[in-house]
């Protein structure tokens, strides 16, 4: 019996030059607009996978699924946001499946991790000097994932708090919540690192 | 000063403390925004928060670029591929009412040419081992060339190098994607086994050729052509391999120079 299975793992390169002609079948505006967004999806991705093979991963099965659903795409509606859906709803998923909880929200942890780095320090004079981009990207990796996802997309994404709600799947009370508490938490290592560092 | 140092917080904090985003973005209603700044003027936990968080809010803002890791080019290809291999994408554009026709299409069509071959095998009189090949290798190749074959160059080294860490058996592939006439579009795992199969995808002639490179030794050196489907295969071994060539183009003197290129070259 033969059995039909896809293997999407082909290894191929453009023929053209980066910046040459699109792939075919590329240059429709829908597809364009989701392609355009790739750098977003896979800095996304990293920051909740922390893993560049599982960001690859998790990005392919996005447009995979985006192409495949692009029927249920209301046009006028905000691509990105919808884009962004599915990545979320992916990672969700991919989580289930290895028995991990998809987003860890532990408020002992914060409440610790708050305390901990809590600073009497001026926050503008703090922060307004030149902050190392390793620092920060490395702050905003050790939040806890919850905060980390909330403030990545309401500060680096610029969505909503309605989008970022309806992403995540949870009220807007809680994204807000997460944001705010998630950027004081942010401060606070930032703090840290500085004061290591003076 | 901390969360946790400050609490216990007093109700009036715990309501102000759920405005601070929207006030730090700018997006508060005005009564809101009256109430928290009468409250701030007052309380100096709640304006260490606030600064806290503007201040790492606009150092967010302010490296944003920095932080955006862009996506390596080998992924930005895939997905292009992606939306090149789905229709119903690319033809979003130009008729929306296709595309889930068109999709439900997808699958039956699949489902069809594989019943097809396994009618073949049993009712049509394909019984040998070749023929049974030669049928589940065309199914395959016409499965992949209608929706898996990839727009570009396939890079040799890199193909090799990945199937041999994936597969733990080695591919020789020519140095360069166009090699004798055929050029080298993708590397595959077939679907007709798990691994043990290579599929090389090539263009010939303008026509998509598949190449199936099987690491063992099942048939006789003399190749055998078999026609199933308007298709033509082409099989035999060689030292420790098995090859077998797939084509819509009909058997003739360039069919046979591909055969003999590739005898010669030993993938």
């Amino acid at each position: 019996m033969v059995s039909v299975r896809r293997d999407f793992s082909m290894v191929f390169r453009r023929r053209s030059a980066p910046g040459g002609a699109p792939a075919p079948g590329a240059d429709d505006p829908f597809t364009v607009e989701a392609l355009s967004y790739v750098d977003s999806l896979y800095g996304t991705a990293l920051r909740l996978t922390r893993r560049a093979a599982d960001a690859e991963d998790l990005v392919q099965d996005t447009y995979l699924k985006a192409f495949r659903a692009s029927s249920q795409f209301q046009r006028g509606t905000n691509l990105k946001a919808w884009l962004f859906t599915i990545l979320h709803n992916t990672f969700r998923n991919m989580r289930r499946h290895d028995g991990r909880n998809p987003i860890d929200v532990d408020s002992d942890v914060v409440e610790q991790a708050e305390a901990a780095g809590g600073q009497q320090q001026n926050p503008e004079l703090l922060l307004t000097r030149a902050t190392l981009d390793a620092d920060l990207q490395s702050a905003l990796d050790d939040l806890p994932g919850a905060f980390r996802q909330a403030v990545w997309l309401r500060d680096v994404e610029e969505f909503t708090y309605a989008e970022i709600a309806a992403m995540i799947d949870v009220p807007i009370g809680t994204v807000m919540s997460r944001i705010s508490r998630g950027r004081r938490m942010l401060f606070d290592r930032l703090s840290k690192v500085r004061a290591g560092a003076a | 000063m901390s969360d946790a140092v400050r609490d216990p917080r007093t109700p009036e904090c715990r309501a102000c403390e759920a405005l601070l985003a929207s006030y730090v973005d700018g997006e508060a209603l005005a009564c809101d925004c009256e109430r928290l700044e009468k409250h701030l003027e007052a309380c100096g936990g709640c304006r260490d928060w606030l600064g806290r968080e503007r201040a790492a809010r606009e150092a967010l803002r302010a490296r944003r670029g920095a932080l955006r890791d862009g996506a390596p080019e080998r992924l930005k290809m895939r997905c292009a591929a992606y939306a090149a291999r789905n229709p119903a994408a690319t033809d979003r554009g130009r008729s929306l009412e296709r595309a889930p026709i068109y999709r439900r299409w997808v699958p039956v069509s699949i489902a069809a040419t594989v019943l097809l071959a396994v009618a073949a095998v049993f009712a049509l009189g394909v019984n040998s081992k070749v023929e049974a090949l030669a049928v589940q290798a065309t199914v395959d190749h016409m499965k992949c060339s209608r929706f898996n074959t990839p727009p570009g160059l396939a890079d040799p080294a890199a193909a090799a190098r990945q199937w041999q860490a994936r597969f733990g058996w080695p591919l020789r592939l020519p140095a360069t994607a166009e090699d004798g006439g055929l050029t080298l579009r993708g590397v595959r795992r077939c679907a007709l086994t798990d691994g043990r199969v290579a599929h090389l995808i090539y263009s010939w002639m303008g026509e998509p050729l598949s190449v199936y490179v099987l690491p063992r030794q099942t048939l006789g050196v003399t190749a055998q052509y078999v026609r199933s489907f308007q298709h033509e295969s082409v099989m035999w071994s060689q030292s420790d391999r098995t090859y077998i060539i797939v084509t819509a183009r009909p058997r003739d003197a360039a069919l046979d120079g591909v055969v003999a290129h590739v005898r010669a070259a030993r993938y």
